[in-house]
């Protein structure tokens, strides 16, 4: 019996530890994509464009599909910008005169090869790269992250319950037996075991969450985030999954091991 | 017919217990089945109740495979095992309610049925005690109280009278009698057959791997009401 409760004790630590670290993967996860994520959701495409053919350009990004945005920067307003980003070449950059600094565009569009396939089409832009593709593997990493954290918490709250409801089999296996012997319902024998189970796989929920809230408290000032907190609609989500998939293991569970209880 | 047994084998290992054994079992009968220990009468009463399973062949009762039945079907069958299996931490009283409790009887109803049992069998002063304070023949006879507190259709004894005298086996034996006239059907094993006796009582004989009724079916009056089944017979079936 000692075995089973240090077996029990021992999933259950690991259920709260994983459930709290699922809820910070989560957070981790929302935070990247609502963060940063946003700033670089689609491709941009840089463009160079001689002065000439600006209102060409203009009217083909205008009537371009893939197009979500874009932002015309004039010579000057290049010169400038690159006297500031080389300040110590300020001097020789400065006397140059407007005509040595291009016309730049920066596009935001939907599907950066099918834009360079349809700017080529465009004659006279003299260069054109893509700046950046959409950090898509960090999201999905963090996805995948979140899943194998969610399913190795869904493998705690099925060892935690497969434990509790061995270790009470045998303590009530005479009163099982006895009970199907005189054709109880299952159920009537489940409900008492479920409320218990439920109780405990609740709490355990609450330290779960405590234990997440504290360590992105923890997070936010060690890497100096602002990333809001969870809402409350996950919190209650977590406690609500765990009470569902708590409900469901646990009658499955139980309802093997019923069957195999011996009448009498 | 209430059960059937159908080319039924059993075996524990190597050890068969039942080999090919065709068996039926009609409504309205009160039989008695007696055999040497360690013949398989517990076992068939298992297979009855559904705890142990045909090694191979089928147990149809009331025309549906034994396994399609669901726990509910139990309610119908007052079953008296050989060992007590009461509930040691509640009283006689708690003991016997217990079938009345799942079916959700009221209190009051409980207390009038419980007490009427308490009151036949001599257990009123014990009702407050402990099942781990009864002695055996106590035990066994509120066994039988619980057993019989629903008025079941089928009852199923496996050596109901084990731990009794004489007198109290009587009495026990008497009161299937009165449940069975009032309809009920009567199954009971034993290894030491009753002293009673009444032409309606079917006597069978459980050895080697088979079951042999020992009465010969005297009148058309008494018509068999445990059967053998019309399949083929060979040596480790019924016989008549």
């Amino acid at each position: 019996m000692l075995k089973f409760i240090i077996k029990e004790a021992s999933v259950l630590v690991a259920f709260i530890v994983l459930g709290g670290i699922l809820l910070l993967s989560f957070w981790i996860s929302r935070g990247v994509n609502e963060g940063i994520l946003a700033d670089y959701r689609d491709p941009k495409v840089s463009v160079s464009i001689p002065g000439d053919n600006l209102e060409k350009f203009r009217t083909f990004v205008e009537q371009d599909k893939s197009v979500i945005r874009y932002e015309i920067h004039g010579a000057i307003s290049n010169k400038t910008k690159l006297g500031e980003l080389y300040p110590e070449l300020r001097s020789v950059i400065l006397p140059l005169e407007p005509r040595f600094f291009p016309t730049t565009a920066i596009v935001t569009v939907k599907d950066a090869p099918a834009f360079l396939a349809s700017l080529d089409k465009v004659t006279g832009l003299a260069d054109r790269q893509i700046l950046h593709e959409p950090p898509k593997q960090l999201s999905q990493f963090l996805s995948v992250l979140t899943f194998v954290f969610g399913a190795l918490w869904i493998l705690t709250l099925a060892l935690v319950l497969y434990f509790n409801i061995e270790r009470l089999a045998l303590q009530q296996e005479a009163r099982w037996a006895l009970m199907k012997m005189l054709g109880a319902r299952p159920m009537s024998l489940f409900f008492p075991l479920w409320m218990g189970q439920s109780v405990r796989v609740l709490l355990a929920s609450v330290s779960a969450v405590v234990l997440a809230y504290m360590a992105s408290q923890q997070i936010r000032v060690l890497f100096a985030w602002n990333w809001s907190s969870l809402p409350l609609s996950v919190w209650f989500g977590f406690f609500l999954v765990s009470l569902v998939v708590t409900s469901f293991i646990s009658y499955g569970l139980f309802y093997v091991r019923y069957r195999k209880i011996l009448l009498g | 017919m209430l059960f059937e047994f159908r080319r039924v084998q059993k075996n524990f290992g190597i050890h068969k217990i039942f080999r090919n054994l065709n068996f039926a079992l009609e409504r309205g009968t009160f039989s008695i089945l007696t055999g040497p220990s360690g013949s398989g009468k517990t076992t068939l009463f298992k297979m009855l109740c559904g705890s142990e399973h045909p090694s191979e062949g089928q147990i149809v009762f009331l025309g549906k495979p034994l396994k399609q039945h669901s726990f509910a079907h139990l309610k119908q069958i007052g079953l008296i095992f050989q060992n007590p299996k009461g509930l040691q931490n509640l009283s006689v009283y708690e003991n016997i309610e217990l079938p009345l409790v799942i079916d959700g009887v009221s209190a009051v109803e409980r207390e009038k049925k419980v007490s009427h049992w308490l009151e036949i069998l001599g257990l009123r002063p014990r009702a407050k005690s402990l099942y781990s304070e009864l002695s055996g023949g106590e035990v066994q006879k509120a066994e039988f109280a619980r057993a019989l507190i629903r008025k079941p259709r089928l009852i199923l004894a496996d050596e109901p009278t084990a731990h009794l005298d004489s007198v109290q086996s009587d009495l026990l034996l008497d009161i299937l009698w009165e449940h069975y006239q009032e309809g009920a059907t009567v199954f009971i094993s034993t290894h030491h057959p009753p002293s009673f006796d009444h032409p309606e009582i079917w006597r069978y004989h459980v050895a080697n791997q088979t079951i042999r009724s020992l009465r010969p079916q005297t009148t058309d009056s008494l018509e068999p009401k445990v059967a053998i089944s019309s399949e083929e017979i060979d040596d480790a079936q019924v016989h008549h």
